[in-house]
């Protein structure tokens, strides 16, 4: 195994397990929801919580390369504490713009019935996934600010980091969330992790010009391919 | 077995073998762009870009590009910055060669015509082989194909001689072909997927190899808005000396793993299958009779397995880090000193993969004029475990290297490829860098540097990571006491002025340990 893949995995495994975790307590928070009780349509505390629980659960695999290049090139003494500033920053800037799209998702479904919602939601995220500035906003996510590394200004420039990549993911991903959060109560979760799979797939590809036009991610589909050519190659040859 | 030669021991200003390469890179130019066999569209494999190629009068409105499929199946295809740079560009090299000599065959010329080498290294070899620096042929006729007018020299002025103080071949004492992040970025370079510019180029990719591209490239009358087709990535491979440039880093490949050391080319998976394990694209070259030949790097370890060997694989350079073999008697290289000058005794670089960050300046130092400065901070704990390794390398000579030490310039952007700079460690402030040169920690060719820092470009704009071993000038200052400091001065010295509207800038500037 290489340093870097080394590397990859001591980042990967850990974000992983916590962002599992966190989609375990969104389903359980889901069936609270299908047992009856009220949507959302104010912000109350358990409701902020279900919205960290959304922001970890689908968000955190997206920072698993910002969190690699933080845990690389920081020095080893500060290293839990530069992820945690770099977490702070992040989550702070999501779950802010989260209450904000949870706000605009109960004002559009008191207008317009529970299907209107939903292909508003749906036509919303495909139209700015083809957009220009959608793909300005991902490959910006590819890139991250130098940090000072040593010192105090290191926690402000760590902190500064995950607001900068928040701000780039929102604005790659803001639509996708919104379209999660106008479905019915009962179908969230489902239109969450699709929405979640689709989101890690399209940080596969690389960055590329912005322009106007459709976008799919088509890197994730050859990963797929070759892991699976790969492993049926694997059984014939120990066959 | 066909035979790669050193072209400065060839007979003559027009040997056979540059006289019938000459012919073929003709018959290769009078192919349309579009043929996949035609000089253009090998060069565009490397790189293409539209707007420098009209500059460089590669491109006319007449010309067709290839079809959509075409291109991105084949073109920006080369691999930089990427432990895939060395096998890819093998490939490149083979099927080019492979074209080259169908045309010569198809001209009545030898079937055993190998391409030769450029071995800048070797003295008095340093210029640019006569038959690529005149405009004529042997009979006088004035379209020598191996001459190109945006070829501008270290100067600017037209004249290629290459300042060999500027080269070095400290790449081959590197024990591993796989670097880490922050610290050695190995012989070959770092794992990474398929990679076609940007981030941390690997020890033999740095230098010679970046150098020479500039250096032979260059910018007319220094002005970076003419630079020479050699010194951008986008265009380096329709200059016909890029070829005899590659074949001289493929020589060195196969010198780095030449007996008795024990170096090794990476046995993972990642790097034998190529970046299509992970669902990237393919290694394709289009060959002679039509066909698409799919390489992996597998496939590119052994060049007798390929159908070739070089005449001579001694690497004949200097090398500022000479080492022999250690108690341990890995990783080491014999022989590798300048001729007539004995291997110094007791250092021996050994294979360590714990690397940790023990400084670091503040973010982004921006490079014009004549020079630039910045301070490293140094943290108090890794400066502590550097100083205790260099007591122990010094106390204890033989029992070989507990740490090494590296200095990173991270996130070099700018607008200028054939910008070069030296970068030294340790010289207080307001001292002339000329009474330090021990202190000279390494030196940056920009190659590639204005695509990387394109934002919208394959690595979001991250720019190029150099990396210096810095373990010799680090024991030097523990020496002196001058390591036990909060902040160690770091100099940046351009070979050329750098203009404001270069847009020169280092991300960070840190030093880390590599080691225990």
């Amino acid at each position: 195994m290489t340093p870097a893949e080394r590397q990859r995995r001591q980042v990967r495994t850990p974000v992983l397990a916590v962002s599992a975790a966190a989609w375990l307590g969104l389903a359980a928070i889901g069936h609270r929801h299908a047992g009856g009780h009220s949507e959302m349509t104010v912000i109350d505390p358990l409701t902020l919580a279900e919205l960290a629980l959304m922001v970890v659960a689908m968000m955190g695999p997206m920072t698993i390369g910002l969190l690699r290049e933080v845990v690389e090139r920081g020095v080893p003494a500060r290293r839990w504490r530069d992820v945690a500033n770099v977490l702070a920053g992040y989550s702070a800037a999501w779950v802010g713009v989260s209450v904000e799209l949870a706000l605009v998702a109960a004002l559009v479904r008191t207008t317009v019935s529970p299907g209107v919602a939903a292909l508003v939601g749906l036509a919303a995220a495909v139209v700015w996934q083809c957009t220009p500035a959608k793909q300005r906003c991902l490959n910006r996510t590819h890139a991250h600010r130098p940090v000072a590394g040593i010192g105090w200004v290191a926690d402000r420039d760590a902190r500064r980091l995950g607001v900068d990549h928040a701000c780039w993911c929102i604005g790659s991903c803001w639509a996708l969330m919104l379209a999660a959060l106008l479905v019915a109560p009962g179908q969230q979760l489902a239109v969450m992790a699709v929405a979640s799979v689709w989101l890690w797939a399209e940080r596969l590809d690389r960055p590329t010009r912005p322009t106007w036009r459709p976008r799919l991610p088509v890197k994730a589909v050859r990963l797929a391919v070759a892991q699976l050519q790969l492993r049926v190659v694997s059984r014939s040859s120990s066959a | 077995m066909f035979v790669r030669k050193n072209v400065w021991g060839l007979r003559g200003t027009w040997p056979d073998e540059l006289l019938w390469y000459a012919r073929g890179v003709k018959a290769m130019k009078a192919r349309p762009l579009a043929t996949p066999t035609s000089w253009r569209f090998y060069a565009g494999m490397h790189g293409f870009n539209q707007a420098l190629w009209q500059q460089l009068g590669y491109f006319a409105t007449t010309d067709r590009l290839p079809s959509a499929t075409a291109v991105r199946k084949f073109w920006d295809q080369c691999q930089h910055g990427s432990w895939y740079f060395l096998p890819w560009h093998r490939g490149y090299l083979l099927a080019l060669e492979k074209n080259v000599r169908q045309a010569i065959v198809d001209a009545g010329g030898p079937a055993d015509w190998a391409l030769p080498y450029w071995n800048y290294f070797k003295s008095g070899q340093s210029a640019l082989p006569k038959a690529f620096a005149t405009p004529k042929w042997p009979d006088g006729a004035n379209d020598n194909p191996l001459f190109v007018r945006p070829r501008y020299g270290p100067n600017g002025d037209g004249k290629v001689v290459l300042p060999v103080q500027l080269l070095d071949l400290d790449a081959l004492n590197d024990p591993d072909f796989t670097g880490v992040a922050g610290g050695s970025p190995g012989f070959g370079g770092l794992d990474t997927g398929f990679h076609h510019g940007g981030g941390v180029h690997g020890a033999l990719e740095t230098n010679p190899h970046d150098y020479v591209h500039g250096l032979v490239g260059g910018a007319r009358n220094n002005d970076r808005q003419f630079p020479g087709a050699m010194s951008i990535p986008a265009s380096a491979a329709l200059d016909p000396i890029f070829w005899l440039h590659h074949a001289n880093i493929d020589r060195l490949w196969s010198s780095w793993l030449r007996p008795p050391t024990t170096h090794a080319n990476p046995t993972d998976t990642a790097w034998k299958r190529g970046p299509t394990r992970s669902g990237e694209r393919k290694f394709q070259l289009p060959l002679p009779d039509g066909t698409t030949w799919t390489y992996s790097p597998a496939d590119m370890v052994d060049t007798a397995t390929l159908g070739y060997q070089y005449d001579d694989l001694t690497p004949a350079g200097s090398s500022r880090r000479r080492v022999t073999p250690g108690p341990q008697g890995a990783g080491t290289v014999v022989g590798m000193a300048a001729a007539g000058a004995a291997p110094e005794g007791g250092a021996v670089a050994t294979s360590r993969r714990d690397v940790e960050l023990v400084g670091a300046s503040a973010p982004s130092l921006a490079v014009s004029g004549a020079d630039a400065s910045t301070d490293v901070r140094m943290d108090p704990g890794g400066r502590g475990k550097v100083m205790a390794a260099r007591g122990l390398a010094a106390a204890q000579p033989a029992a070989g290297e507990p740490d090494r030490v590296f200095l990173n310039l991270e996130n070099v952007r700018g607008k200028n490829d054939a910008t070069s700079f030296s970068v030294y460690v340790g010289v207080p402030a307001g001292a002339d860098v000329a009474d330090y040169p021990n202190r000279l920690a390494g030196k940056v060719a920009l190659f590639g540097v204005r695509a990387a820092s394109d934002p919208d470009g394959d690595h979001a704009g991250q720019g190029l990571t150099y990396v210096f071993d810095i373990t010799r000038i680090a024991d030097e200052l523990h020496a002196e006491n001058g390591l036990d400091v909060d902040d160690l001065p770091v100099r940046i010295v351009p070979n050329h002025p750098v203009a404001d509207d270069e847009q020169l800038t280092i991300g960070r500037i840190s030093i880390f340990r590599q080691g225990r």
